[in-house]
């Protein structure tokens, strides 16, 4: 199993599929949960409120569903995950309101829409069942990628659009309003998509020549 | 009378053109740009999958308006289960076209089509065209047109991000652009399109 091994026993390969943050980066690699990204992600506080929630849901409904999808028939698995994270979206909202004193109504039709987003219901489509520890490893991978992501959007577009973060000025001398639009955000997640896919073809060259130096 | 009728016809028309053009779930939104990208050059998945959505989004927003308006409307603890209640009739379109697809399909397009099934029934178009048609305070017949012209719009999003790609794929293009960053920058170019025919961007 690729987590007992040491790094320098691990296959490329197992590396290239172990690194979720970086070579299957579920937002900027793969192309999930674009949706809050680039449209409800305008301000650092937003994009903390759907982090947050987010995170949450990925995290409870990865492990939920690696224990029961498996034993769903394959017709019903999307229908099941899509019911395991509406029922984890409830106690995420709980936190909402009475811990971070935020209306997560704030975040309009964004922060119900997770629930079926693919970055959360794309389980479905995994019908091995993994053991117990990687599945939790994997949640929280996955979900601090999405997390990281969707925080550092939120906290450029804030800073770029209207000068500011988390509501406190900050001086640049420029503002770009184009980034607190759809299209705005578009650009900003493209650059950073090529940027972290030139990452991950730098370190998928660099495992690969560690492994044909040690060969 | 005959203007009333008229002037009717004009308001769903319009409605129609806006969530087509103005209101693209993808253009506007970035909504069910995941799956864009799936069916961006496979036109007979994207045929299938345009038909499953349409009709997946018309059955789940007719379910939910009237969930909304005799509970949800009313219910100390709505914004809760929300979802939950949106998820119940995607499942329940979900099972219908199913069944409905099982019983008068042929069988090359039924395969097919159970196949993109879940992926139509279950997707951020549908959530939020339907929660976006309830915030708008549309009723039912302006939320049908709705939710069937954002399926549409959606089709057209996919043909014109396709034609994009087949446009983008002859370019001499840098590496780390290939794929999903210049697929997105295609986006932004029409989704600024839109911004400039609109003239403001849209509240969440």
């Amino acid at each position: 199993m690729a987590g007992n091994k040491s790094r320098l026993v691990r296959t490329p390969e197992e590396r290239f599929r172990n690194s979720i943050f970086l070579v299957n980066n579920p937002v900027l690699i793969e192309g999930l949960a674009l949706a809050p990204v680039v449209a409800a992600a305008l301000t650092l506080r937003y994009a903390i409120v759907l982090a947050i929630t987010g995170a949450t849901m990925i995290f409870f409904t990865r492990i939920a569903g690696n224990i029961i999808i498996p034993s769903v028939a394959p017709r019903f698995r999307m229908l099941t995950m899509a019911f395991l994270s509406a029922f984890a979206y409830i106690p995420a909202a709980y936190i909402f309101r009475h811990y971070f004193a935020l209306d997560a109504t704030n975040v309009g039709i964004y922060l119900p829409m997770i629930v079926v987003d693919g970055i959360i219901i794309s389980r479905a489509s995994q019908s091995g069942r993994e053991k117990i520890g990687r599945s939790v490893v994997v949640a929280f991978k996955t979900a601090f990628a999405y997390s990281f992501v969707i925080i550092l959007v939120g906290f450029l577009r804030e800073l770029l659009t209207y000068n500011t973060i988390y509501g406190l000025s900050v001086h640049l001398g420029f503002k770009m309003s184009i980034f607190g639009t759809t299209a705005g955000g578009y650009i900003l997640v493209a650059l950073l998509a090529a940027l972290f896919q030139a990452l991950s073809s730098d370190y998928k060259r660099y495992v690969s020549s560690e492994v044909m130096r040690d060969v | 009378m005959f203007s009333s009728v008229l002037s009717i016809i004009a308001r769903y028309f319009l409605l129609a053109a806006t969530a087509i053009t103005v209101e693209n779930a993808v253009l506007s939104r970035a909504v069910g740009v995941s799956r864009l990208l799936d069916l961006v050059d496979d036109t007979y998945d994207t045929t299938i999958f345009s038909i499953l959505l349409g009709v997946c989004t018309t059955l789940s927003g007719v379910m939910y308006y009237f969930i909304y308006h005799l509970f949800l409307a009313n219910f100390r603890y709505a914004s809760y289960i929300r979802p939950l209640s949106l998820v119940v009739c995607m499942s329940v379109s979900y099972l219908i076209v199913m069944l409905l697809t099982k019983n008068f399909a042929s069988h090359n397009n039924a395969a097919k089509a159970l196949e993109v099934l879940p992926l139509a029934a279950f997707n951020c178009t549908i959530a939020g065209t339907v929660l976006l048609s309830t915030k708008s305070g549309f009723d039912l017949i302006e939320m049908i047109i709705f939710g069937i012209a954002s399926a549409f719009g959606f089709t057209l999003a996919v043909l014109m991000v396709s034609e994009g790609q087949r446009k983008l794929l002859g370019r001499d293009m840098p590496a780390a652009f290939r794929g999903l960053p210049s697929t997105l920058l295609y986006l932004a170019g029409l989704a600024m399109a839109v911004y400039g025919l609109t003239g403001h961007t849209f509240s969440l």
